[in-house]
C-alpha cells in the first residue's frame, strides 16, 4: 500500500494553506463534483430512454383502440380515457368486476408476501445455526427450487396435486390421521385453488428471501450478539434488539419486491387453473389477459396495467420514502 | 434444553426444510428418468427403473446448440451489463453524497416497478425497426429488466462494508481509487456473486420476450426448447422434465462454484467490519 | 488473500463473454442479410401460377404437423419448381404464439406463409392480417365457391368454415383430426361385449356399467372414462341434440345458448355418461392427468380420446403392452344407429397481406391440395382437406383409425363458434367451470344459464 508515491495526495487536489488557487484546481473541483453524476449516468439513461420509451407507448396506447388490426395496419384510433372507463368501471359482465378482482388480488398478495417474508426470515435464521453440511444441503435445495423454470414448476405441483396420481394426496392418505384423501380435489374450489399457487410461489419465493437474509446476518459483526448473551440477554432479545435493526433496511426491501412480485403474478395462477374454478382465481393480471391479450385488446390492457402500476406507485410511494429514509441512516 | 439436544433439534429442522425445498425438484428429475407408463401412477414410483429415452428425445432436438449458445451468450452478457452500470450507481449512491440522489433512488425504486409483462406490445412498437430478430435486443430487454434489482442489492452491499477500511488504506498513502479496488471490492465479492445469481436466473428463464422478439430457431434461447415438446398431439411430458433438468443444472453448478467464496467472503467482511 | 482470487473469475468470465460474443457474431448480422432479400413481387396475389419469384419464401409451420421428411419433400419440390427461391422453413411453438404472431405479422419482414390453428383463425382474419385469397381459391385447389355447403366447394365444411370470413377466403385448409371410442379388446371379449353392438348412447352406458362390474378387483377401473372437463366431448353432445355453443344472429352479433332445451339435453348426456361409473376427476380436463395413461396402467375400458392417442396407450411395463389389446370405433349417438358430430380440430394457413412473396406463398401453399400434398397428410395419419381425398382413405392397417375418424367427419362435424371473442371465451373458458359446477351439485339449467352470461360478456369482441 505505501508504494503510492506520496505526491499523488496533491494530484487529488486535497486543500492546503501553501497551494495556491489555480485554474488547475479548479477544474479538478469540477470534475470532482460531477464525477457522481458521470457515474449514475448510464442508469439514468437506461431508465430514462430505454424503460421511459416504452413506457410513454404503453401509456400512448392506453389511450388508443389498439389491437391486432391497429397494429398490423398501423392506424391510430384515439379514445381518450375509455380504455380507463371500461377497466375501472365496466368490467365485462361475465367476469367478476374490477373491486372484487382488486380486492382478491390484493388479499392474495399479502398472504403471499407475508408467508414469504415470515418463512424466509426464520430459513435464514435457522442456517445460520446449522453445522456445515445441513447449511449446505439447504442452500442447495433452494437454490435448485429457485432455479426451476416457473412453467415447469407449475406443472410439477399440479401433478403433486392431482386428485387421483398425485403424491400429496397419496401421502397424507398413507399418514392416515387425516383419513383417506385419495379423491381430494384440490382445483375444484378457489380457495383451494388459491392454497396450492400460495404453495407454489411461496415455495420458490422463499428461497430468494432466506438468502439474501442469510447474507445480511453474516455481515453482523459477531461480537454484538456475543456480548449481549454474555450480558445474560435471551436470544428472543438479541433479536429484537440487534438482529432485526440489522436487518431492517434489507428486509423492508425484501418486502417491497415481494409486493410487487406477488401483485403481478400471473404464470402461476394461469398454468395452474387458467382463473378457474368459476373464476374464483382470475387476479388483476389473470384479468387483464383475459380481456386484453387473449382478446388482442392491447389498448385495454395497457391501460389495465397502467392502473395496477399507479395503485401501486400510490399505496407505496409512502413505504418508499421510509425505505429511503432507513437506508439513508444505514 | 441442553445445547446439544438444541443443535440436533435444529439441525432435523434444516433436514426438513431441505426435504420441502428439494422435493419437486426431485419429483421432476425422478420423471425424467421414467419411462412413460411410470410417470402418474396411484402408487407412487420414488425410484424409477431409470431410462434415458427422455433425455434423448430432449437433446435430439433440433437446434438444441444454438439455443444453449445463445442462452450463454445473452444470460452472461446481461449479468456483465448489469453488474458494470449496476457498480457505477451503487457505489455513488452508497459512498458519494450529491444533490438528487433520494429522487435518483426514488426513480429506480419506481423503475423496479415497471410491468414488464405488459410492455411486450410497447417494446415490440420500439424495437421493430431495428431489433426484431435479432439476438442483443434480448440482453438490452433483460439489463433493463435487472438493473434496478441490482442497484438495489450492490448498494446495500457497499453500504455495508465500513468506508473506515478505504480510509485507513488511504492513510497508509492509497489514492482512493486503490483503496476501493484492494480493500472494498474484494469484500464485495460475494455481494456481486449473489447479485449476479439473480440476474443471471432472470435472463436464463426468460421465455415471452424470447419466443416473441425472435423469429427464427437459430436465434431461440433455452427456454423456447423447453416447451418445444408440446406439439397438436399433446405434450411430451418425459422431454419436458428431461429438459427442465437439464436446463436447471447449470444455475446448480454456478451456485457450487460460487457459494464457498460468498460465504466466506461475507464472514471475512463480517470479521474485519 | 481472496481478493486476489475472486478478480481472476471476473476476467474469466469476461473472457467467456467476448468469447461467445464473438461466436454469435454471425446470427447476429442474419437479419441485415435478410432484409433486403426480397424481389419486386406482385402486390396482388397474380391469378396465373406460372413460377413466382422470390429469393427467400418464409414458411412457419407448428411442431408436429409434418416429419421433417414430408416438410423437406414440399420445400424440396416447391425450390425445383422455382429456381432461385430458397424456402426458410422454420417451426415455432403452441406457447405464446398468438402473440408472436402479431408481432411477427406487423413486423417489416413477416413470415409469408403461417400455420394457424383453425380455433385461432378467425382472430387473423377478422383484423386483416391475412391476404385475400379468394380470387386464387381455385388454384389452391378449393373449387369455386366460398360456401362451405355449395356442392363447388371441394374442401371439409368444418375447414373451410374456419377460412373464411365476412364471405371471403383468407386461409387454406391444412388438415384435420377428431376423436374416436377407444376401447379395450380385450376386456371386451372377456365380458363377452361385440363393439358393433354399442351403437347408441344407452348402450354405451350399458356397456361402460357392465366393464366396470366386471372389472371391479381394478382400483379405480372406469368403463367408460371421462374427465369433470372434457369440453371438446361436451361439445359433441350438444350438437347430437340439435344444440349450440352460440348462434350468430341476424345481426353477426352471437349469443350462447347452453341453456337452450336442445343444449341442456347433451350436456345431461355427458352427466350421465359420467355418472355411469367414470372415476375421473371433477376438476380437470383430459390431459391431466393425461388420460392415455390410465388406459396404458388398465384403468380404462373405452374412452373418448383424438386418434393420436391410440399410439399413446400401448406401452411397454403397463397393461396395456400389445397394439392387439386396443380398438377404435365411431362415437355412438343419442339415436340409435347414428354418431355424434365431432369436433374437427385442425389447422390452416395465412398468408401474410404484407408478405412481398404472395405469389410464390399461393404456389407453396397450393402443393398442399395436390394429390402429392393430400397423400402426405395421410401419411401423417391426419384427415386431409379436400372432401373427396377424405373420403378416399386407402384401406391399409395403418389407416385403420383414420379411416373412423374420417367416416365420422363425413357424417357430421361441428366447430367453435366462428367469433371474434372466441379465443378470449377459452381463455377462461366457462364451459368447463360449468361441468365441475354440475358435478359438483348444481342443477344443469342453473350452471348452463350461468356460462351462458360469461360467453355472451366477451363472445363479440
Amino acid at each position: 500500500m505505501t508504494r503510492t508515491p506520496p505526491k499523488d495526495i496533491a494530484h487529488r487536489g486535497a486543500p492546503g494553506p501553501f497551494v495556491a488557487p489555480s485554474r488547475y484546481r479548479n477544474r479538478a473541483r469540477i470534475i470532482h463534483d460531477l464525477l457522481p453524476y458521470l457515474a449514475i449516468l448510464p442508469t439514468l439513461v437506461t431508465f430514462i430512454v430505454l424503460l421511459g420509451y416504452p413506457l410513454l407507448l404503453l401509456l400512448e396506447t392506453s389511450m388508443q383502440k389498439f389491437g391486432l388490426y391497429e397494429i398490423i395496419n398501423h392506424v391510430t384510433t384515439w379514445i381518450g380515457l375509455q380504455n380507463y372507463h371500461d377497466v375501472l368501471f365496466q368490467g365485462p359482465a361475465g367476469l367478476p368486476d374490477f373491486l372484487t378482482v382488486l380486492f382478491r388480488t390484493t388479499v392474495f398478495m399479502l398472504v403471499n408476501v407475508s408467508l414469504t417474508i415470515v418463512l424466509g426470515t426464520l430459513v435464514a435464521l435457522l442456517l445460520e445455526r446449522l453445522n456445515k453440511w445441513v447449511r449446505l444441503v439447504l442452500t442447495a435445495a433452494m437454490v435448485l427450487a429457485w432455479a426451476m423454470p416457473v412453467v415447469t414448476g407449475a406443472v410439477l405441483f399440479q401433478w403433486l396435486f392431482d386428485s387421483k396420481l398425485g403424491v400429496v394426496n397419496w401421502a397424507i392418505s398413507s399418514l392416515g390421521i387425516f383419513g383417506d384423501y385419495l379423491n381430494h380435489s384440490w382445483f375444484e374450489t378457489g380457495l383451494t385453488t388459491f392454497g396450492v399457487v400460495t404453495v407454489l410461489i411461496v415455495w420458490q419465493a422463499i428461497p430468494f428471501v432466506a438468502l439474501s437474509l442469510y447474507a445480511g446476518l453474516l455481515s453482523i459483526p459477531k461480537e454484538l450478539p456475543e456480548a449481549a448473551r454474555v450480558d445474560g440477554g435471551s436470544e428472543r432479545q438479541i433479536f429484537r434488539h440487534i438482529t432485526l435493526p440489522a436487518l431492517a433496511p434489507l428486509l423492508m426491501m425484501l418486502t417491497f419486491l415481494s409486493v410487487i412480485w406477488d401483485f403481478k403474478v400471473f404464470t402461476q395462477i394461469y398454468a395452474m387453473a387458467q382463473g378457474g374454478p368459476d373464476q374464483q382465481t382470475i387476479t388483476l393480471s389473470v384479468y387483464s389477459y383475459i380481456v386484453g391479450i387473449a382478446e388482442q385488446k392491447y389498448g385495454y390492457a395497457a391501460a389495465a396495467s397502467v392502473v395496477m402500476m399507479l395503485l401501486l406507485l400510490v399505496v407505496l410511494i409512502p413505504y418508499i420514502r421510509r425505505m429511503i429514509r432507513s437506508l439513508e441512516e444505514q | 434444553m441442553s445445547r446439544s439436544t438444541r443443535r440436533i433439534v435444529l439441525n432435523g429442522l434444516g433436514i426438513l426444510a431441505s426435504f420441502f425445498f428439494a422435493f419437486p425438484v426431485y419429483w421432476m428429475v425422478n420423471t425424467a428418468f421414467k419411462s412413460q407408463e411410470q410417470f402418474q401412477t396411484y402408487t407412487p414410483i420414488f425410484i424409477p427403473t431409470p431410462t434415458l429415452d427422455n433425455f434423448t428425445r430432449a437433446l435430439n432436438q433440433p437446434h438444441f446448440l444454438d439455443y444453449v449458445r445463445n442462452s450463454v451468450f445473452v444470460s452472461v452478457t446481461t449479468v456483465l451489463l448489469a453488474l458494470i452500470v449496476g457498480f457505477l450507481a451503487a457505489v455513488t449512491l452508497a459512498r458519494v453524497r450529491f444533490r438528487g440522489r433520494r429522487s435518483f433512488l426514488l426513480l429506480v425504486a419506481v423503475a423496479q416497478m415497471a410491468p414488464f409483462e405488459a410492455l411486450l406490445i410497447p417494446i415490440f412498437l420500439a424495437i421493430k425497426d431495428w431489433g426484431y430478430n435479432w439476438v442483443p435486443t434480448l440482453i438490452i430487454i433483460y439489463f433493463i429488466f435487472t438493473l434496478p434489482f441490482t442497484i438495489w442489492s450492490l448498494r446495500g452491499f457497499v453500504a455495508g462494508i465500513p468506508v473506515d477500511l478505504e480510509e485507513a488504506a488511504m492513510v497508509d498513502g492509497a489514492t482512493r481509487f486503490t483503496a476501493f479496488w484492494r480493500v472494498t471490492l474484494p469484500l464485495l465479492a460475494p455481494g456481486l456473486v449473489a447479485t449476479s445469481i439473480f440476474c443471471f436466473i432472470t435472463a436464463w428463464n426468460e421465455y415471452l420476450f424470447a419466443y416473441t422478439f425472435m423469429s427464427e430457431q437459430t436465434h431461440y434461447t433455452l427456454p423456447v426448447w423447453l416447451v418445444s415438446f408440446r406439439t397438436f398431439l399433446g405434450t411430451d411430458w418425459g422431454a419436458t422434465m428431461a429438459a427442465s433438468t437439464l436446463f436447471t443444472l447449470p444455475v446448480l453448478i454456478f451456485f457450487l462454484v460460487v457459494q464457498q467464496r460468498m460465504v466466506g467472503g461475507l464472514t471475512t467482511g463480517a470479521v474485519k467490519g | 488473500m481472496r481478493k486476489s482470487k475472486f478478480i481472476p473469475i471476473v476476467f474469466a468470465a469476461m473472457l467467456v463473454a467476448s468469447a461467445c460474443s464473438s461466436s454469435s457474431a454471425s446470427p447476429t448480422a442474419a437479419p441485415a442479410t435478410q432484409g433486403p432479400a426480397v424481389t419486386q413481387a406482385p402486390a396482388t396475389p397474380a391469378p396465373t401460377p406460372a413460377p413466382a419469384t422470390c429469393t427467400t419464401l418464409t414458411v412457419w409451420a407448428m411442431p408436429g404437423s409434418f416429419t421433417d421428411a414430408n416438410a423437406a419433400a414440399l420445400n424440396t419440390s416447391f425450390e425445383e419448381a422455382h429456381p432461385g427461391c430458397v424456402v426458410n422453413y422454420q417451426i415455432q411453438q403452441w406457447d405464446g404464439i398468438v402473440n408472436k404472431l402479431t408481432t411477427a405479422l406487423a413486423s417489416n419482414n413477416p413470415p409469408d406463409v403461417m400455420e394457424i390453428g383453425n380455433t385461432q383463425a378467425i382472430t387473423f382474419e377478422a383484423a386483416g392480417a391475412l391476404a385475400d385469397l379468394t380470387s386464387s381459391r381455385a388454384a389452391l385447389g378449393g373449387g369455386t365457391s366460398n360456401v362451405s355447403s355449395d356442392p363447388g366447394q371441394l374442401w371439409l365444411a368444418s375447414l373451410n368454415d374456419a377460412s373464411v370470413y365476412n364471405g371471403k377466403l383468407f386461409a387454406v385448409p391444412f388438415y384435420a383430426g377428431d376423436r374416436i371410442l377407444v376401447y379395450r379388446k380385450d376386456l371386451f371379449k372377456k365380458s363377452n361385449i361385440d363393439i358393433t353392438t354399442i351403437t347408441s348412447k344407452d348402450k354405451l352406458i350399458a356397456a361402460a356399467k357392465k366393464l366396470k362390474a366386471d372389472n371391479a378387483s381394478v382400483t379405480d377401473f372406469s368403463g367408460l372414462y371421462l374427465p369433470g372437463q372434457n369440453w371438446y366431448a361436451l361439445m359433441q353432445m350438444i350438437w347430437d341434440n340439435g344444440g349450440q355453443i352460440a348462434t350468430q344472429g341476424a345481426d353477426g352479433k352471437w349469443a350462447a345458448s347452453l341453456s337452450s332445451p336442445a343444449s341442456q339435453k347433451g350436456i345431461q348426456d355427458y352427466i350421465d355418461y359420467y355418472k355411469a361409473g367414470s372415476t375421473g376427476p371433477k376438476d380437470n380436463d383430459e390431459a391431466n392427468p393425461p388420460e392415455w395413461t390410465l388406459f396404458n396402467q388398465g384403468k380404462v375400458g373405452m374412452m373418448i380420446a383424438n386418434g393420436w392417442e391410440m399410439g399413446l396407450v400401448v406401452a411397454k411395463g403397463g397393461v396395456v403392452t400389445d397394439a392387439a389389446q386396443v380398438g377404435a370405433a365411431k362415437i355412438p349417438s343419442v339415436n340409435d344407429g347414428k354418431t355424434v358430430p365431432v369436433f374437427l380440430g385442425g389447422s390452416v394457413i395465412g398468408i401474410a397481406k404484407n408478405s412481398k412473396n404472395q405469389a410464390a406463398a399461393i404456389d407453396w401453399v397450393a402443393q398442399l391440395s395436390a394429390p402429392a400434398g393430400q397423400n402426405l397428410m395421410v401419411g401423417e395419419g391426419w384427415i386431409p382437406s379436400l372432401k373427396q381425398y377424405a373420403a378416399n382413405i386407402p384401406d391399409t392397417p395403418a389407416n385403420v383409425t383414420l379411416k373412423i375418424q374420417a367416416a365420422e367427419a363425413a357424417a357430421g362435424s361441428g366447430f367453435t363458434p366462428n367469433a371474434t371473442g372466441w379465443a378470449a371465451v377459452e381463455a377462461n373458458n366457462p364451459i368447463k367451470a360449468m361441468l365441475t359446477a354440475i358435478l359438483t351439485g348444481a342443477t344443469v339449467d342453473a350452471a348452463a344459464k350461468a356460462a351462458d352470461v360469461k360467453i355472451n360478456a366477451v363472445i363479440n369482441g
